[in-house]
Parts: structure tokens; C-alpha cells; sequence
């Protein structure tokens, strides 16, 4: 939600429109310009507090030029601006003293961190961090390769540190960051004789929606076809009738038809806006020689796999008028099976760690994946970085994401409710039932998923990326984190084998950290 | 400007009290729970988070 540099001994604020800048020029805050955003700030005589977070509904605009308030109020409003319910970014600063980040407890969009001759670099987007830069981060690269990612502080790179949630930077020479207490999450219940589920999940639906004062003339909802952009769409919809438009990415493959046909019967029974934004992934495969990666763009590699699709369908939503976009993101995860409830979420997490392709250094790493990671969040750790994942493109077209499926309310309904009500989402199916929908639109038969466009992208433009790591080496080859021979063998296979969805799907991250690599280092 | 301005909205929460039988068992997620990452491939919104439609 900002962008910073902060010289620490370099500490008189003034707001100049745009930005929070020091008199000497060496510090610079600046905040991401939305609607849903807006940016306070106090000053005590020494010390500076300056605030950027996510609005809250049903209160006046807030003026952001720094207010000059005591020592004892000063304290308080930093107290206050640490439970702020929404995201937020609070900087402390005074002279001579170290500069404290705290961020909140609802991470809407990342913040990225880097230090270098003393000054402090953050943004939103990694591409600004490059230059610092110095080196592949083997433990986080080996997560990411490996398929088992944790929210932590680090990053692929060395030099760029990812600010969790909830946790306090201090940088004065050197950057520490110090998760907090873990958020305690409660087990499954019973449920009472007369218990509403439904009920409360719809109040709770609301709640996440009523959280931010949303503009619903402005704000389109992903309907992909999954439970979960479906459940909050639809609710949306039946909330502020006629006024919230719809868009997808459409898929290609053995699910591609029910997808069209649920999609439409949802948009048909319920008063959606009378726009709907289709991008057919079947005209665009991933990884073309046109696409970012390809071309060596300093895309992040936490950014979405198919993310030319996502930057092309954003342009399309901003064009269409919408500032704001809702998401099914963290839908999985209210309502995640745990391996000891059923013999089927215990295959469908089975971790596959022996692929061919991982060198050395990354072979040895895998034990030591959960160490530095952060404790337990509101919401989930995968959650939390699939909402870093779709920030950086929705924020570089002008949109600001909402997920309600991280709000306290749903989450903490999630965690308590029983294994039936979680099982293959009924959760999401009975909801969905509720608005009159079709057996078909519920509970649909065949699996709607990228797998079938992974599977073609990976062998119409994938092998010719990898044959370059092969040909060429990559900065993972030289990190000890690839096996070249591991990797030929596997693509020798992906062009003459029938193709096997694990482990060969898993070859999208060797793609996206090598092109990321290529471009940062 | 009011200094109300800097303190934050109250946060609704959901009351469940009646939904549920029994003592809440509050606990620390392990890595493994709170790094949840139960599906294998595809995805259908997305963002890595490889949601199926399980049938």
C-alpha cells in the first residue's frame, strides 16, 4: 500500500500531496492513491507517526498533513493505529534513533523490504527492490521448488525481506524484523441441535463486506466457477442488485464447458451487473515469447503463474471503471480438511519431494523448510501469500483487492465448524444451493482447473525455456539448486512421454524462479 | 483535525456462541496447518492457492 525510502537521521515531515517527504529529501513515504486507502499522520515536537491504512466505512476523509500533539497522545495514537482492523502501515520515526515498521494483521497487499548504505528501501512491487539484491535465498527457493511454501520474512532473494503480518521492523544500520505472538485458532465443534450454519455464514459474508466502505458501481467480483469467488459474488450481487459486474479467466480443457455453463447460469439467476469480462486463456498460453517472463521482465516470482493473463484481464477491469476487486482467495483454506479427518485430504497433501530436477543444495534444504517461518496468522499462510501473489498486478492497473474470505468472521467460523460441513466445501455447495442454483452449478462433476492450460503451455512454450536453462545455465544451476541432469532428463521426457500432471506441472516453478533470477541478480 | 480520527473502528465480530455444542479448544497451528497447501495442480482462481473443484 506505499512505496518508502527513510534515511533514519533524516526526520522532519511534511505531506506534499503526494507523498511524505523529509525537508533534507533523503526519506520519502509514499502511498498507493485509492479510493479504499488513506494516509494520517501525527508529530510530537520529536517523534513521528505516520500512518497508511486501508479505510474503514462511515467516517470522514482524513487530512494527511502531520498534527502536532503531545507526547502522551503520541503515544496513543500509535497504540490505536496497532489495531486498526484493517491493513495498515505504521512508521515511527525519531532523530538519531532507528526507524520502527509495524504492519497489520490483514496483509491486502505486500510490503517488501531492503536496506543498503543505510537507507531503507520498501515497496509493493519487488521489481523496485532489485538493485539490492544479492543473491538467491537457497532455504526460500528450495519451499518454492519443492511446492511446500511458509510465510516468512524471506524471499527468494537475499537482500529483500517480506514484512508478515503483524510484524515491526527496526532499521538503523541494520534491518530486524520480529514476528509477533501467534493468533490462536480454535478446533472443530460440535454443532447445536438448531445451529444455523448458513445463516452465519451469510452474516459473516457481510461483515467482510461491510468492512471496507466499498463502492459496489465500482467494484467487480471474480466469478471464476469455483465455491468461492461463487459464494461471495453471489451474495454481492443479491446485496447491491444490478451493480457489481463479474470476470474470469476461462479455462481450457475437460472443464471448460461446465465452467461456461455453470458461470452463466449463476450470472443468470442473480442481479449481477450487466458486465462480464471473459479472457480466454484458450488465445493466450503461458509462457509465449511475447509474455514477461519470456522477454526478461522483473516479474516477481510470488507473482501469479499466469500472470500476463491476470495483468491483461486487470487492464480490462480498470477500463471497465472498477477500482476494487473481490476475491474467492482464502475460500480453501476457511474450510481446509485436515489429514487426520479424512484418508483424501491425507493423499491429497502427500508431498512429493523427489523430483529429479532439484540440485544439491536444494535436496539438503528441504529439511530445514519451517525454520524462521512466522507463527500462526488470522488467516492462513498459504492465504496470506496468494494475496501477495494477485496484489502487485491488480495494484499496477489502479485496483485494490478484497478478500473476504480473510476476515476474522469467516475464519474463525471456518476453524469451528465440523468435518461435514467442510468436506469438498458443503460449506460453499449449500450456500450456493440457496440461491435456487442447479445440481450442476453446486456440485459440478468434472474438475474446473489450469491444469489443462499448465500442461499445454508447458509443452508448446515451457520446453523451449527450459532448454534455455539448459543450454545457457541459470543462476539456480549455479546455486546448487537445480540438477541440469535432472532436468534434462525430465524435459527429454516431457517431449517424448505422455504427459503426467506430478510431477511434470511442477516444472512452472522452475520457469518462473529461473526468468526471476535472470532478471534480479 | 480530531485525534478520533487516528482510533480505529470497532471490528465486528461474528457471535457463534449459539451455533456450537461444547468447550472452545483454542490451539497453535503447526507449520503444516498453518501453511495448509492441500491441492496438487490446477487452479481456478488462481494465485497458487491450486483450488479444484473436487468431485
Amino acid at each position: 500500500m506505499l512505496k518508502l525510502r527513510i534515511t533514519p537521521t533524516d526526520m522532519a515531515w511534511t505531506w506534499n500531496g503526494t507523498a511524505y517527504v523529509t525537508e533534507a529529501g533523503g526519506s520519502e513515504v509514499t502511498p498507493f492513491t485509492h479510493p479504499l486507502v488513506e494516509q494520517i499522520a501525527a508529530v510530537d515536537g520529536t517523534r513521528t507517526a505516520i500512518i497508511v491504512r486501508e479505510r474503514a466505512p462511515g467516517r470522514a476523509a482524513t487530512s494527511a498533513a502531520p498534527v502536532t500533539v503531545t507526547p502522551h497522545e503520541l503515544d496513543e495514537i500509535t497504540d490505536q493505529a496497532r489495531q486498526w482492523p484493517l491493513d495498515y502501515i505504521l512508521i515511527e520515526t525519531a532523530p538519531l534513533r532507528p526507524v520502527r515498521i509495524t504492519a497489520g494483521g490483514v496483509r491486502s497487499t505486500p510490503l517488501f523490504l531492503s536496506h543498503q548504505d543505510g537507507i531503507l528501501h520498501g515497496s509493493w512491487d519487488m521489481a523496485d527492490l532489485r538493485p539490492y539484491v544479492r543473491g538467491l535465498n537457497p532455504k526460500e527457493v528450495t519451499r518454492m521448488l519443492v511446492y511446500r511454501p511458509r510465510y516468512s520474512t524471506d524471499t527468494a532473494f537475499v537482500g529483500i525481506h517480506r514484512m508478515t503480518e503483524r510484524a515491526v521492523a527496526t532499521f538503523g544500520g541494520d534491518l530486524v524484523i520480529r514476528y509477533p505472538e501467534p493468533v490462536l485458532h480454535a478446533e472443530p465443534r460440535t454443532l447445536t441441535a438448531n445451529a444455523d450454519v448458513l445463516s452465519a455464514f451469510r452474516t459473516g459474508i457481510d461483515m467482510a463486506l461491510d468492512a471496507r466502505p466499498l463502492e459496489p458501481d465500482a467494484t467487480l467480483c471474480h466469478l471464476t466457477g469455483g465455491l468461492d469467488s461463487g459464494s461471495i459474488a453471489t451474495r454481492a450481487a443479491r446485496r447491491w442488485p444490478g451493480r457489481v459486474n463479474t470476470a474470469t479467466l476461462v479455462i481450457i480443457g475437460a472443464g471448460r464447458d461446465q465452467q461456461v455453463r455453470r458461470r452463466a447460469e449463476i450470472r443468470d439467476s442473480l442481479p449481477f451487473g450487466p458486465d462480464d469480462l471473459c479472457l480466454d486463456t484458450r488465445d493466450l498460453l503461458m509462457f509465449t515469447p511475447s509474455s514477461a517472463r519470456a522477454r526478461g521482465a522483473p516479474v516477481s516470482p510470488y507473482d501469479e503463474p499466469l500472470h500476463q493473463h491476470f495483468v491483461e484481464l486487470n487492464a480490462q477491469i480498470a477500463a471497465l471503471g472498477a477500482h476494487t476487486v473481490v476475491t474467492g482467495l482464502g475460500g480453501d483454506e476457511m474450510v481446509a480438511v485436515g489429514s487426520a479427518e479424512s484418508a483424501q485430504a491425507a493423499r491429497d497433501k502427500r508431498q512429493n519431494f523427489d523430483l529429479p530436477w532439484l540440485g544439491p543444495r536444494a535436496r539438503a534444504g528441504i529439511e530445514y523448510g519451517d525454520d524462521g517461518i512466522a507463527p500462526p496468522a488470522m488467516a492462513g499462510g498459504i492465504t496470506l501469500l496468494a494475496a501477495e501473489c494477485v496484489a502487485p498486478p491488480l495494484l499496477q492497473a489502479g485496483l485494490w483487492p478484497v478478500h473476504p474470505f480473510t476476515h476474522r468472521a469467516l475464519v474463525e467460523l471456518g476453524d469451528q465448524l465440523p468435518f461435514h460441513w467442510r468436506e469438498l466445501k458443503q460449506l460453499q455447495r449449500r450456500h450456493l444451493s440457496t440461491f435456487g442454483l442447479s445440481e450442476d452449478a453446486c456440485n459440478p462433476k468434472a474438475r474446473e482447473s489450469f491444469a489443462e492450460l499448465v500442461e499445454e503451455s508447458l509443452k508448446l512454450h515451457g520446453i523451449a525455456l527450459l532448454h534455455r536453462i539448459l543450454n545457457e545455465g541459470s543462476p539456480l544451476i549455479e546455486g546448487g539448486l537445480l540438477d541440469p541432469d535432472g532436468l534434462k532428463s525430465m524435459v527429454i521426457a516431457l517431449e517424448s512421454e505422455p504427459y503426467r500432471e506430478d510431477p511434470h506441472s511442477k516444472l512452472v516453478e522452475v520457469i518462473t524462479l529461473d526468468a526471476a533470477a535472470r532478471a534480479f541478480l | 483535525m480530531s485525534l478520533a480520527a487516528f482510533a480505529p473502528p470497532r471490528e465486528l465480530t461474528l457471535d457463534v456462541d449459539d451455533l456450537f455444542d461444547g468447550d472452545l479448544v483454542l490451539i497453535v497451528q503447526g507449520p503444516e496447518i498453518r501453511n495448509d497447501y492441500k491441492k496438487t495442480a490446477g487452479s481456478s482462481d488462481g494465485a497458487k492457492t491450486y483450488d479444484t473443484t473436487a468431485t
